[in-house]
């Protein structure tokens, strides 16, 4: 029930933060298509050309159209924050749920799990399975995903340690309600709720880390545009030639949209 | 049993049992999933009778089982396996990085606790000035601005439009002859033996990376001591001491900082793992030559050992954080005195 009326109030009164995200989205979707630009085309006749009508966020050092390339990574870069975290949300919701529920052997077991888990900084046990794993996009999802399992794994233990003395869940097994419905009907939806309002919050936090992989040149492979690797690409730009639009304008947005993401979890937490 | 003792042990226990699992996690991560090291190391080329020579030589063919248990005797042995790029034992390559690192971070952490207790003390102490604001736009900033591009952008502005700070290429210029057989720890060496020069030259060269590597902790830091502070100011055990007219100083520091800086200790352990694995990217943008740059190298060239061993080593450096924090904080709660 919780989870159905924070939606519906979700609906009624939506800040501008989101609409802003909504619209940087859409925009990603729509916008290249629209005004037949390719994020990928190069033109040797306009290398590092500053930012202008034609241009609005200059070329790049191929004489690729920055605007282009920073807007169709807003869709990948989302689409990896919001792919991780509906991932790491199923996956650590669920053990949280049964270390919760059931507590005893299974809870001592996932919550050990979790400190062995935690143990290793997030940047270097996503570099640990990249390493095995390779590039690409699904296992830098998987990466993230494995980073982030936990911190929603503790907080729905929290949740369904508390819940699971509550009045509903004994007059349910009195009427003979099965355990497992108990757990998947009547409290994981309680568990979910205050998970939901750290999604947001998880998905600013995977966008940095996914930048930061591609960065480091883990990330997508080149020419797709992301953020972080567009970045990586311009730093010598910035350095060396003082061709500051092809790491700023990615950089801004970036920042941006962790920020619109922060502040979205920030009301969702508020409006829990 | 004494209650320290007590609780050394079982924090020990805990310790080693951590470390146990973040072992069996990384022979696992490199056995289970689908490359084959034998394939990998063998390269490109290799016929499958060296491929399994290879898989012979390095005991990949043994069952698993056997596999770990010669994992875990050649790791108490201090055997972290051999890099493919330096040819060097693993253990030997992390000793002369380890310091690098350790120095960074330790500049980041000093850094981020105290700009986060100054700026945290002061916006609970004085709730109408200036502070809370600077606070807010800072923790705004610190979170949204992800650390590789803080980095970039400080050497955008304090290397090339403002430039006081040095080029981003390691820990020294090439000025000061570099000090032999110290413990790698440049400002500690050079402070040791008056090296003035060198100091100046590691200081100036740790300013930026340091700044930028504080930052990833430090919104966390200055949220939790403000909430800390206010938390204690507003207590009825703080009002009381309130009322009993003690000079300000001195309630400040004995009644109103420990308090608030206790609950926060866990955060600075949390703080330091955090920092050392931000410290990979932090170190790739200024050409620091600790673990981050070792394990990004080791991961570019397929060199499984060395992502290993930093992985554990970084592992191991976390734990231990916790682990004092987790015996000082003996020191510090008087409540856990108590048998």
């Amino acid at each position: 029930m919780a989870l159905i009326k924070s939606v519906s109030r979700f609906i009624a009164s939506v800040p501008i933060y989101m609409w802003l995200l909504f619209i940087l989205l859409c925009a990603s979707f729509v916008l290249n298509p629209l005004l037949g630009r390719d994020p990928n085309r190069t033109d040797t006749s306009e290398v590092y050309t500053p930012p202008s009508l034609a241009h609005p966020f200059g070329t790049d050092s191929s004489g690729r159209d920055v605007f282009a390339r920073v807007i169709a990574a807003v869709k990948l870069d989302m689409g990896i924050a919001v792919g991780s975290g509906i991932l790491a949300f199923l996956v650590g919701t669920l053990l949280g749920a049964v270390a919760g529920y059931i507590g005893s052997l299974p809870d001592t077991i996932v919550m050990r799990l979790f400190d062995v888990w935690q143990s290793i900084p997030g940047l270097l046990l996503g570099l640990l399975v990249l390493s095995v794993a390779g590039k690409g996009i699904a296992p830098l999802v998987g990466v993230i995903a494995l980073i982030n399992i936990p911190v929603y794994g503790r907080m729905t233990r929290a949740e369904l340690a508390v819940q699971r003395n509550a009045a509903v869940v004994d007059s349910a097994r009195l009427s003979g309600v099965p355990e497992w419905r108990i757990l998947l009907v009547y409290l994981l939806p309680q568990g979910f709720s205050s998970a939901l309002a750290y999604f947001p919050v998880q998905a600013g936090f995977a966008i940095s880390v996914a930048a930061g992989f591609g960065f480091i040149g883990l990330g997508v492979s080149p020419p797709t545009a992301e953020w972080g690797a567009m970045i990586a690409a311009g730093i010598s730009d910035l350095l060396f030639l003082n061709v500051w639009w092809t790491t700023l304008f990615p950089g801004a947005f970036l920042a941006l949209t962790i920020l619109l993401l922060y502040r979205m979890g920030d009301w969702l937490m508020r409006h829990d | 049993m004494h209650p320290l003792l007590r609780r050394l042990i079982s924090r020990l226990f805990q310790l080693l049992l951590v470390l146990w699992g973040t072992v069996t996690i990384v022979f696992l991560v490199g056995r289970v999933l689908p490359a084959d090291p034998a394939v990998v190391l063998s390269g490109p080329n290799a016929t499958s009778e060296i491929v399994e020579a290879t898989r012979a030589a390095l005991g990949l063919d043994k069952p698993l089982p056997v596999q770990y248990g010669a994992y875990l005797v050649s790791l108490l042995q201090g055997d972290l396996g051999r890099s493919l790029i330096s040819g060097r034992p693993v253990l030997t390559d992390l000793a002369a990085r380890v310091p690098a690192s350790l120095e960074l971070v330790t500049a980041a952490l000093v850094l981020a606790v105290s700009a986060a207790f100054v700026c945290g003390l002061q916006a609970a102490l004085k709730p109408d000035s200036l502070w809370p604001k600077v606070n807010k736009a800072l923790v705004t900033g610190g979170t949204a601005v992800p650390t590789f591009l803080l980095g970039i952008l400080l050497l955008y502005a304090f290397y090339i439009k403002l430039p006081i700070a040095p080029a981003p290429l390691g820990r020294m210029g090439i000025g000061p002859a570099s000090i032999e057989n110290g413990t790698g720890f440049l400002v500690w060496d050079a402070l040791l033996r008056g090296r003035w020069d060198v100091l100046f030259s590691a200081l100036h060269h740790l300013l930026l990376p340091s700044i930028t590597l504080a930052f990833t902790v430090f919104p966390q830091l200055v949220q939790v001591f403000h909430s800390n502070v206010a938390t204690v100011l507003s207590s009825d055990a703080y009002k009381a001491v309130k009322l009993a007219k003690l000079p300000f100083r001195m309630v400040l520091w004995r009644y109103l900082i420990p308090p608030a800086v206790a609950p926060a200790l866990n955060l600075l352990a949390a703080s330091f793992g955090y920092m050392i694995g931000g410290t990979v990217l932090v170190e790739h943008i200024f050409g620091w030559n600790g673990l981050g740059a070792y394990v990004l190298n080791g991961i570019n060239a397929g060199d499984h050992a060395v992502v290993q061993g930093v992985v554990l080593v970084s592992a191991l450096c976390y734990s231990l954080a916790f682990f004092i924090v987790d015996v000082a904080m003996y020191f510090i709660d008087p409540r856990l005195r108590e048998v």
